[in-house]
């Protein structure tokens, strides 16, 4: 197996991943969407809110905030050592008290853990007219995206087989039909010759094989190989999210070979 | 139960009036139910 | 009412540009170099902040007395 990265900025992380089997490649892909903890916002505890937003809506906005997760610093609330009571290893609480008239930021939260904030302070709330207020306490938990859909800590997350451009150069008469027909102006004809300037780009569509009355070109895909591109919501760093979900996928297969074992062993074959 | 006046923002004890909407010191007939001083807990989803 | 917090469809959070963008319009700027300047790639998150009316300055208005 070989891995290279593509591309890597703030929210995204691209890369490629050669000898890799489809089916495996889309459990890691399934657990990066629905199994990556990340924290939310779960119950909002209100105590004053005289804005035009009922309490439920303004709850539901609160959830889907996406939130600075520290995976190594929390657990489920529901594993805790607090029984679900609460505790500062499985919940952070986070207090919004404002007046209007103005315009509520995620940023105007103030959490009781400074690195446990909202990623982006500019994202609206409610607008408050004059003399509206809101006072409510928000509680953020750890959660998975199977749940719902605020804990899930990538927002696209796909793979694709890594594209490859046969060309039969004896065949080619360099028309550039296929060159004008590519969506993707991928292909150029430079020294009396076809070249592809960039294959990752191609999308597979075959709009240049059918271009071609020879039939000099064909593009089709490298069935072990892929290109992985994981966007986050911020919550997590994109490597992150990618490492979190293998160590999962080992986990869930090291539970399968514990159980397998004891079954054979329960049934004394 | 309190109710607040739609036009003067008088706080009206509607029992009291032996069941005639009306606002004690305007007049007004539109009532608004005061929210509740209790504190809610919601789920947020 | 107000700007929803992420993309209905992919979940990307969109809600902290829609009054960066409707400010950056009205100054003269294209919509389209806008969105593709906020790093709206996809279609989904686009129309979020291209069909959105801000009906919350309506309401607004009729908030309770007192």
């Amino acid at each position: 197996m070989k891995i290279e990265v593509l591309q890597r900025n703030d929210l995204e992380l691209v890369f490629k991943v050669e000898g890799l089997k489809t089916g495996y490649a889309n459990a890691l892909r399934r657990i990066m969407i629905s199994e990556v903890p990340v924290l939310a916002i779960d119950e909002v505890i209100i105590h004053k809110n005289s804005s035009v937003m009922y309490d439920e809506i303004l709850a539901l906005r609160l959830g889907l905030i996406p939130i600075k997760t520290d995976l190594e610093r929390f657990v489920f609330q529901e594993e805790c050592d607090c029984k679900g009571r609460g505790c500062p290893l499985c919940q952070v609480s986070l207090t919004l008290n404002k007046r209007g008239p103005g315009v509520v930021y995620s940023g105007d939260f103030i959490s009781e853990d400074k690195e446990i904030v909202p990623v982006d302070d500019q994202i609206p709330i409610v607008k408050l007219g004059e003399g509206q207020e809101i006072e409510l306490e928000a509680l953020a938990r750890l959660g998975r995206g199977k749940e719902h859909a605020k804990w899930q800590a990538t927002n696209s997350c796909s793979y694709k087989n890594v594209p490859l451009i046969g060309i039969d150069r004896e065949s080619c008469d360099l028309c550039g039909d296929c060159v004008e027909r590519c969506p993707k102006k991928i292909l150029e004809i430079r020294d009396e010759k076809l070249i592809v300037k960039d294959v990752l780009k191609c999308t597979l569509c075959k709009e240049c094989s059918e271009a071609c009355e020879l039939d000099a070109i064909i593009p089709f895909h490298d069935k072990e190989s892929f290109i992985f591109k994981v966007e986050s919501t911020g919550s997590l760093e994109p490597e992150v999210i990618v490492i979190k979900a293998s160590e999962i996928l080992e986990e869930k297969a090291e539970e399968f070979l514990r159980e397998l074992k004891a079954a054979i062993e329960g049934t004394g074959v | 139960m309190r109710y607040r006046c739609g036009k003067c923002g008088k706080e009206v004890e509607l029992e009291e009036t032996f069941g005639i909407i009306r606002c004690s010191n305007c007049g007004y007939r539109i009532f608004y139910k005061e929210r509740a001083p209790v504190i809610k807990r919601v789920k947020a989803r | 009412m107000m700007i929803p917090v992420r993309c209905f469809t992919c979940g990307k959070p969109i809600g902290s540009y829609y009054y960066k963008f409707v400010e950056r319009v009205k100054r003269g700027e294209d919509p389209e170099r806008v969105l593709d300047d906020l790093g709206l790639k996809r279609y989904c998150c686009r129309r979020m902040i291209i069909s959105h009316v801000d009906l919350i300055d309506e309401v607004i208005k009729f908030s309770r007395k007192g």
